[in-house]
């Protein structure tokens, strides 16, 4: 009987296949890593309008340049995605790419402060999280979480890494050796030893780095200036300098 | 195991390789002062004194030297280790020192009868002193008796304890030189003794020398810690003892600045920075007397490496890059004053510190200097054209772009307007400009310059002839040393 259908009719029907609408699958949230990194400060410098608006485009241009390049092999292979909020950024990658995040992590906060002389503070969780499909938008419990983290806990220019993160990796899937746990219990990345070891800078190597490159004398200058006008920022450069200090790196 | 046998011959090989030229034992013994001073203010910072200095007393008539540093000594129970230890090191982040090889410390043997090292460290009610018998040694050379090291040091060498009287809290390090020997006469008593301490130790600046703040400041902005650190007040015979500037040797194009900085392949790391160039010039780059600290002079953490014609050594050495020849890049750099001060962990000195071991980065300083004498004689060669065309305009804009890239374009226009300037009131008398003699015997009279010149261009016509200018150089380079030196005497 088909055969004797006219042409027309098979036509009409193929017509008809393509244009149904296709059945695409519900969006449902993934589990990722999400790092929220800012940098410290840089709210204050934004509001106070006697800043030049040239001079913050810059350094937020800066802050791109270098998570840009730090992200770059996980952005060819497209396991990580970047947004840039205001001051801030937020890093979403697979599961399976802590160690990497670690690292790049380690990186931005270091090229942060020898090159632009200012502080990161962060914190990466991991959880649910729904990204639209051309990456512009991200939403879920995850993002939220890893904004409350860093916002409420890492107080110092620290970037911590949250316990809930042991739900989703076994804590042996975990090789980066480089998160150390802070006095209050908080587990951080520890750039700069991370920096040291895979640069290969002994304690003399560092201190000529970190001399030369005048993040010596930014924290001395910033630490004497903050702690006559408010404590809490002057605790912030009080944490990198102690940590500096313990390499017997003379830094006040 | 194989066993070595080490013999005392290894102690004179050491010794007298490495400090042919006595000025060296100077540098060693202040060196040990500045690093021991240095190390424990780098422990503890509330240590560091104003006062803290070096005096260096020559004792002619009985042949004595005496180096003293009112520093804190050596503690009691690293006292002995460090006096024996030789070509080892024990000083913990050395590459932060001057000097860290424990060789130095026998520098003076070779030159005297006894040397001796007298330690005061503070709250000890003794001296602890090590002594060195220079003439035990030669005598054991001489009859060559074959003594293994360890035997022939036990030998040549004692400790002993001295009650100190003084207050207990007092606090130095003295090195004792019995008995100099006749090389050390010379050279103590040779007249230029005292300039060729102030060209080669590690000291501050003239007061006198406007430029001073310039230049440290300079290096306190680029390399993030004051050169301070590496200046130290050391005394002649009680005389204060400064670098050998002052503003006669401020030259025409005032001061000029390189930034120095190692090249970076990570993108995680930025460039080292290991030290600042300053240098300056007149118009037209004719010699200094030689008897002006000429040329750059390249310095370690303060302390000089080489002399006056490192650059052009470190040039010649390289046998890679052909700049020029030797005599050009000397007589080139008799036409500035300046210093290159390096300091990095990243460059060692080499064994002998008149420069440092060959590796990655000394090679790359070595392009950076390379690049700098290139310049340098471009400027030259363009400033003498322009003096003798000045209606030239291609050798105008030649000499521009010369001296922008000698100074990274640092008022090139007034600087270019004034040479024109000073070179119009310089041709205004023409019997004063002589194509020779105003570079290599400037400041002698016309008649002298005159003749110089007349002699000269002979020489370079009989020598273009017979196709021999590389000839023609040498026996003008001769003369014109002939001549500096007739006026230096």
């Amino acid at each position: 009987m088909d055969e004797a259908k006219p042409k027309i009719y098979q036509w009409i029907e193929e017509e008809n296949k393509v244009k149904a609408p296709v059945e695409t699958p519900r969006k449902t949230y993934d589990e990722r890593l999400v790092a929220f990194i800012d940098v410290l400060g840089m709210r204050e410098i934004i509001r106070n309008e006697e800043n030049d608006a040239e001079d913050i485009l810059f350094i937020m241009g800066q802050l791109n340049k270098y998570v840009e390049s730090a992200c770059e092999d996980l952005l060819v292979n497209s396991r990580l995605s970047y947004w840039q909020l205001g001051d801030g950024f937020i890093i979403v990658t697979n599961l399976d790419c802590l160690d990497k995040l670690c690292e790049i992590l380690s990186i931005v906060q270091w090229l942060v402060l020898i090159d632009s002389k200012m502080l990161l503070r962060g914190a990466v969780t991991a959880g649910k999280v729904i990204m639209s499909e051309d990456s512009k938008l991200i939403i879920g419990p995850a993002y939220i979480e890893a904004f409350a983290l860093e916002s409420d806990n890492a107080i110092f220019p620290r970037i911590i890494i949250a316990d809930e993160i042991q739900q989703f990796i076994s804590s042996e899937n975990i090789t980066f050796k480089y998160i150390a746990e802070d006095n209050d219990k908080f587990k951080y990345i520890d750039f700069l030893n991370y920096i040291r070891e895979v640069e290969d800078l002994n304690k003399v190597r560092l201190e000529h780095l970190l001399k030369t490159q005048g993040v010596l004398a930014f924290l001395k200058n910033s630490y004497i200036a903050s702690i006559k006008k408010d404590k809490r920022v002057a605790q912030k450069y009080g944490w990198i300098i102690s940590k500096i200090t313990s390499y017997n790196i003379n830094v006040v | 195991m194989v066993e070595v046998r080490v013999g005392l011959r290894l102690l004179e090989t050491l010794t007298s390789a490495l400090y042919e030229d006595p000025i060296i034992l100077f540098r060693e013994y202040v060196q040990n002062s500045a690093d021991a001073y240095n190390m424990a203010i780098d422990e503890d910072s509330t240590l560091a004194f104003n006062e803290f200095k070096i005096d260096i007393d020559i004792d002619a008539d009985n042949f004595n030297i005496l180096i003293k540093d009112n520093g804190y000594g050596i503690p009691e129970s690293e006292f002995i280790d460090k006096m024996t230890t030789i070509g080892a090191s024990n000083k913990s982040n050395f590459t932060d020192q001057i000097g860290f090889r424990g060789i130095g410390r026998l520098s003076g043997m070779p030159f005297c009868k006894e040397l001796v090292f007298i330690n005061k460290p503070v709250g000890l009610n003794k001296c602890l002193i090590y002594t060195w018998e220079g003439e035990k040694f030669h005598k054991f050379l001489n009859q060559e008796i074959d003594l293994e090291l360890n035997a022939a040091v036990e030998k040549i060498s004692s400790s002993r304890e001295e009650y100190y009287e003084g207050n207990i809290n007092e606090h130095f390090f003295k090195v004792e030189l019995h008995g100099y020997q006749e090389e050390i006469k010379e050279l103590v008593d040779s007249s230029d003794f005292k300039q060729r301490l102030s060209k080669m130790l590690p000291l501050n600046y003239s007061p006198d020398f406007s430029q001073m703040d310039v230049i440290k400041n300079k290096y306190k902005q680029y390399m993030g810690e004051s050169l301070d650190k590496y200046s130290f007040k050391i005394f002649l015979n009680g005389e204060f003892l400064y670098k050998p500037y002052s503003n006669k040797h401020i030259l025409e194009s005032d001061i000029v600045f390189w930034e120095l900085k190692f090249k970076s392949n990570k993108s995680t790391m930025p460039g080292d920075k290991f030290g600042i160039l300053w240098f300056t010039f007149n118009r037209k780059l004719s010699g200094n007397p030689i008897t002006e600290p000429y040329g750059i002079l390249v310095r370690s953490k303060n302390m000089l490496m080489g002399g006056s014609d490192s650059l052009a050594d470190a040039i010649i050495r390289s046998r890679v890059d052909y700049v020029a020849t030797y005599r050009e890049l000397v007589q080139t750099l008799t036409g500035v004053y300046g210093e290159m001060l390096i300091n990095t962990p990243r460059l060692n000195d080499n064994a002998r510190r008149d420069w440092f071991k060959i590796d990655s980065l000394s090679i790359e300083l070595r392009n950076i200097i390379v690049e700098f004498m290139k310049h340098l004689l471009a400027y030259r060669n363009c400033a003498s054209k322009a003096f003798n065309n000045p209606g030239n305009e291609k050798i105008r804009e030649k000499l521009i772009k010369a001296y922008s890239d000698l100074t990274d374009g640092y008022k090139p226009e007034k600087f270019i307007n004034d040479f024109y300037q000073h070179r119009d009131s310089v041709k205004s008398n023409d019997d004063k400009v002589f194509e020779f003699a105003d570079d290599d015997i400037p400041h002698f009279s016309i008649t002298i310059r005159r003749f110089y010149d007349r002699l000269a261009k002979c020489l370079r016509i009989y020598y273009l002839e017979k196709k021999e200018l590389e000839e023609f150089l040498k026996i003008r380079a001769y003369i014109k040393k002939h001549f500096n030196e007739e006026q230096e005497g």
